[in-house]
């Protein structure tokens, strides 16, 4: 009974030594790859930007020896605008990058941004500056525009359609589809398109007769893609630069018209690190962060003597372009839960 | 044992306070701490507001809807399953059974991919219905409807009320079967008349919790279901899109009040479902060599729809592999397989100074941390459940199933509340996504080591114990390397769900901090689909095997795994 006593005694130590060991050593090796939020920089902003900014984070740690986070929670660029409002108290962030233009309203009021001008915004055509007030500096820009399956609209004899009041055709029925604007900015783009263009007045009737056409509203950009690439849907609205996507050769647009997207960047108001996050700002408009919109945020830089590249490049701009109507500004959370419950409904 | 349950430990009485104060403490901690945020931002002026809109109660139909239709075909389909399993025995079962458990840890993302290529309109099955009946227009029309969440729900769920069955099959008992038999009765007519009272507690135990499970469905229908709303995925709009907290938190109440009804029922189904394997230990069914050449024409007819079955759940996870190696989304057979994308991969540089070697070391350590905590906390709680007595134990019972009827929506929003932001603010560190994992591992690690727990001989304890032996050492002793296999068994389960969990991942992870379902996500970003299909394939891999040594462990220990009971 000793013996075996002591062999069992043994082997549940090693046993316990063991698990131990592994938790320890999993936790020390997690600890070692913790970023140190206290000390470094801290850029908010949505999921969609995290590619560029990801990159544009690294080639600023690099560049100054900072070290800076870029921080998505999760958000896409409404809630991510929201949370930095909520954090007014204490900001936890310095930077906040990607706000859209039709959502820079309410931010601006809520007083958590700091106006600054780095010393080469002159370096960009005033054409390209869209918030009069000074708080938010412009970053890049992308076209959303109306696709089609090439191959799908052949086969079925049907016209390309380009602008909204084509999506209406009872010959798409079955065959539409447009990102969900409650979970996909590109959706939410769109919904901005449609009420800039018709006014809220005719943009909901337009939103609830192109129901009777629609398959289904993808979630995000990868399903909205993956419904092209297998052939769900056929017509959509997608951004001009996915036309030249390699895993979707026959994606097609007629370019004929477009809604531009645009977004910024804003010091935040009681920073941790204001000295960083200018440094950063004024880096974001200059040229090494600006070669950065093209690859890896698959948007138009706003200097013009920024690099364009891949698909970017390869893409046709759209001939007439639909800017934001800014009296509309504001109201994008709530056209949202509007969208939800009154169009897609449950 | 004619005491039943409630006459363990009855001969010393154990200390079991500590222990109990313990699996309190650990419930406290993982539920009641979030859960409790949560129920303090609700309102009754919203609850009334929200009972009395349309689209609210659109939404509550929705749910129950889907929830009773992807119930009744998930149980009734795993029925024959489960009995041919139980009753034959075959070279590769032990694959097949691994191929069969594996869509329960299949991610969301992955599972919706795999039903595009079988389901879509120019998928697997309609191109071969138009070839076969010579149709121009694919026939079926499957996905983004109620339809599809149901199908997928089955997809997913066939594998829970199958573990559960095959475990409640041998709880029956072999003689019953063999004197129906000999008494004339058909073979159809032994299983409804015999077999098939004595499988209804594991029938009832696997239903309702199919019934939670697709209650609080939320992936699913927001990948698949088109327009399909369930009340998760509305309080997930209402809490982090349209910045409705006091909505959101009042909606989770509601949902929790829903489910709750659910947790009693599965409690008092568990009740019944370990009944009467402590009153008879039976073996059950006799299990005989699978021999198709000579087997009857009922052998026949059932093993050509496990089969099918088996086809139905190995399809979809095999096209998650193959994407891997087509490296495109659109080649539905990897003809040009090849490892390319997988070189590719290990060396892709992500920006983020973040390699995949890295991304999969964070995966694993997270997932070894967070089973690690969870099984030692489940095993603490099934001791306590196991060796309470009376209306302790059901209390306790009722509060350790209650985790599972929570809406992961609320968990988050309680875990960042409580856990993310606030003193501790653990926000974006490992920590934080390892103890979101603990809390979702936990109810189901502890369902598996209580059913281990209770399948322990109560003599040998009371032997230990009155031989003199100290309750530790006699735990230690006498039950640990008895149920050492399951608990095992339930780390690698608890190792799979952690690695194949996406929506906590997601949301929690920030900076360096990029787990392998993070790594999809950017390798989406950066347009390299080939090298996202690989990485899934990867992770796959990773739960594949996983669940394959489970499988394996606990057919070593006592009883099969059983995610339902």
């Amino acid at each position: 009974m000793t013996d075996r006593g002591i062999t069992f005694r043994q082997r549940a130590l090693v046993l316990v030594a063991a698990l131990i060991l592994i938790g320890a050593a999993s936790s020390l090796y997690l600890t070692t790859l913790q970023p140190r939020l206290e000390s470094t920089l801290v850029v908010y902003g949505p999921k969609g930007i995290r590619s560029f900014a990801n990159q544009a984070v690294k080639a600023f740690s690099e560049k100054y020896g900072v070290n800076a986070t870029f921080t998505h929670h999760g958000m896409g660029s409404i809630e991510i605008a929201n949370r930095l409002v909520s954090e007014k108290a204490s900001p936890t962030a310095d930077v906040i990058l990607g706000l859209p233009e039709f959502y820079a309203k309410p931010v601006i009021e809520a007083g958590v941004l700091e106006k600054y001008s780095p010393p080469n915004l002159e370096e960009i055509p005033s054409s390209k500056v869209w918030d009069q007030s000074g708080h938010i500096l412009p970053v890049d820009e992308g076209y959303i525009v109306v696709v089609y399956n090439e191959t799908i609209i052949a086969e079925k004899g049907l016209p390309a359609p380009s602008t909204l009041d084509d999506l209406l055709d009872s010959r798409y029925k079955g065959l539409v589809m447009y990102p969900n604007p409650v979970t996909s900015g590109t959706g939410l783009s769109f919904l901005t398109w449609v009420l800039t263009e018709k006014g809220e007045d005719a943009g909901w009737p337009y939103l609830e007769k192109l129901k009777e056409n629609v398959v289904f509203y993808p979630s995000g950009w990868t399903e909205a893609m993956d419904a092209f690439i297998k052939g769900e849907v056929a017509v959509g609205v997608m951004f001009n630069t996915d036309t030249v996507y390699s895993e979707t050769p026959n994606l097609n647009s007629t370019m004929a018209k477009g809604f531009v997207y645009r977004e910024g960047i804003a010091l935040v108001k009681g920073a941790p690190h204001k000295e960083a996050a200018k440094k950063f700002i004024e880096f974001m408009l200059g040229k090494e962060g600006q070669d950065l919109a093209a690859p890896h945020g698959y948007v138009y830089p706003v200097r013009p003597d920024a690099a364009l590249s891949g698909d970017v490049e390869k893409a046709r701009v759209p001939s007439n372009l639909v800017t934001f109507n800014p009296s509309l500004a504001g109201n994008a959370d709530v056209w949202r839960e509007k969208w939800e419950r009154e169009i897609k409904g449950a | 044992m004619s005491g039943g349950r409630s006459g363990r430990g009855r001969s010393k009485a154990p200390r079991v306070s500590i222990v109990k104060v313990l699996c309190l403490a650990i419930l406290g901690f993982l539920f009641l701490a979030p859960l409790i945020n949560v129920v303090q931002g609700a309102s009754a002026e919203s609850l009334a507001q929200l009972l009395a809109d349309p689209y609210i109660l659109k939404v509550i139909a929705n749910t129950f809807l889907q929830a009773g239709l992807s119930t009744l075909p998930a149980v009734l389909a795993a029925i024959p399953l489960a009995y041919f399993f139980a009753r034959y025995e075959f070279r590769l079962s032990t694959i097949a059974r691994a191929i069969l458990l594996a869509p329960f840890f299949a991610p969301a993302f992955a599972a919706a991919q795999a039903f595009l290529i079988v389901y879509g309109r120019r998928g697997v099955v309609n191109t071969f219905l138009m070839g076969l009946l010579h149709l121009t227009e694919p026939p079926l029309s499957l996905l983004y409807s109620m339809e599809a969440v149901v199908l997928a729900h089955v997809f997913y769920y066939v594998p829970v009320a199958f573990t559960a069955l095959e475990a409640g099959f041998t709880s029956i008992d072999q003689d019953l079967i063999d004197a129906a038999r000999s008494l004339g009765a058909s073979e159809w007519k032994t299983f409804r008349k015999v077999m098939l009272p004595q499988l209804i507690p594991s029938l009832a135990a696997s239903g309702i919790l199919i019934f939670i499970y697709s209650f609080l469905t939320f992936a699913t229908p927001l990948l698949i279901g088109g327009s399909f709303t369930t009340l998760e995925v509305a309080t997930y709009f209402y809490w982090s899109k349209f910045g409705g907290w006091t909505t959101a938190k009042t909606l989770s109440v509601l949902q929790l009040g829903l489910n709750l009804i659910f947790v009693l029922a599965i409690f008092l189904a568990r009740e019944r479902v370990f009944q009467p394997r402590m009153v008879a230990k039976a073996g059950g069914l006799k299990r005989s060599r699978l021999n198709l050449l000579r087997g009857g024409l009922g052998a026949k007819a059932l093993a050509l729809y496990a089969l099918a079955l088996l086809a139905f759940e190995g399809l979809p996870i095999y096209f998650i592999f193959a994407s891997g190696f087509a490296g495109s989304f659109y080649l539905i057979f990897p003809i040009g397989a090849s490892l390319e994308s997988f070189q590719r991969l290990f060396s892709f540089d992500f920006g983020t100074r973040v390699t995949v070697w890295d991304s999969m070391g964070q995966s694993i350590a997270i997932a070894a941390v967070a089973a690690l905590l969870s099984v030692s906390a489940s095993l603490v709680t099934a001791y306590s459940i196991v060796y309470s007595k009376g209306r302790a134990r059901s209390v306790l019972s009722a509060a350790t199933s209650a985790p599972l009827a929570v809406s992961h929506v609320a968990l988050a929003m309680g875990l960042y509340a409580v856990y993310g932001a606030g003193v501790l603010h653990l926000y974006g560190r490992w920590e934080f996504l390892a103890l979101s994992h603990l809390v979702l591992i936990y109810p189901l690690a502890t369902r598996l080591i209580e059913s281990a727990l209770m399948r322990v001989d109560p003599d040998l304890v009371d032997a230990s114990l009155t031989g003199g032996a100290s309750r530790l050492y006699t735990f230690l002793r006498v039950e640990l390397p008895l149920i050492g296999p399951s608990i095992l068994a339930a780390s690698l389960i608890a190792f799979a769900s952690s690695i194949g969990e996406f929506t906590f991942a997601l949301v929690f992870t920030t900076g360096t901090l990029q787990t392998m379902p993070v790594s999809v996500e950017r390798l989406i970003d950066f347009r390299q689909i080939g090298l996202a299909s690989a990485m899934t394939s990867l992770l796959l891999t990773v739960i594949f095997i996983s669940a394959l040594a489970a499988n394996l462990l606990a057919r070593k220990g006592l009883g099969g795994i059983s995610y339902g009971a």
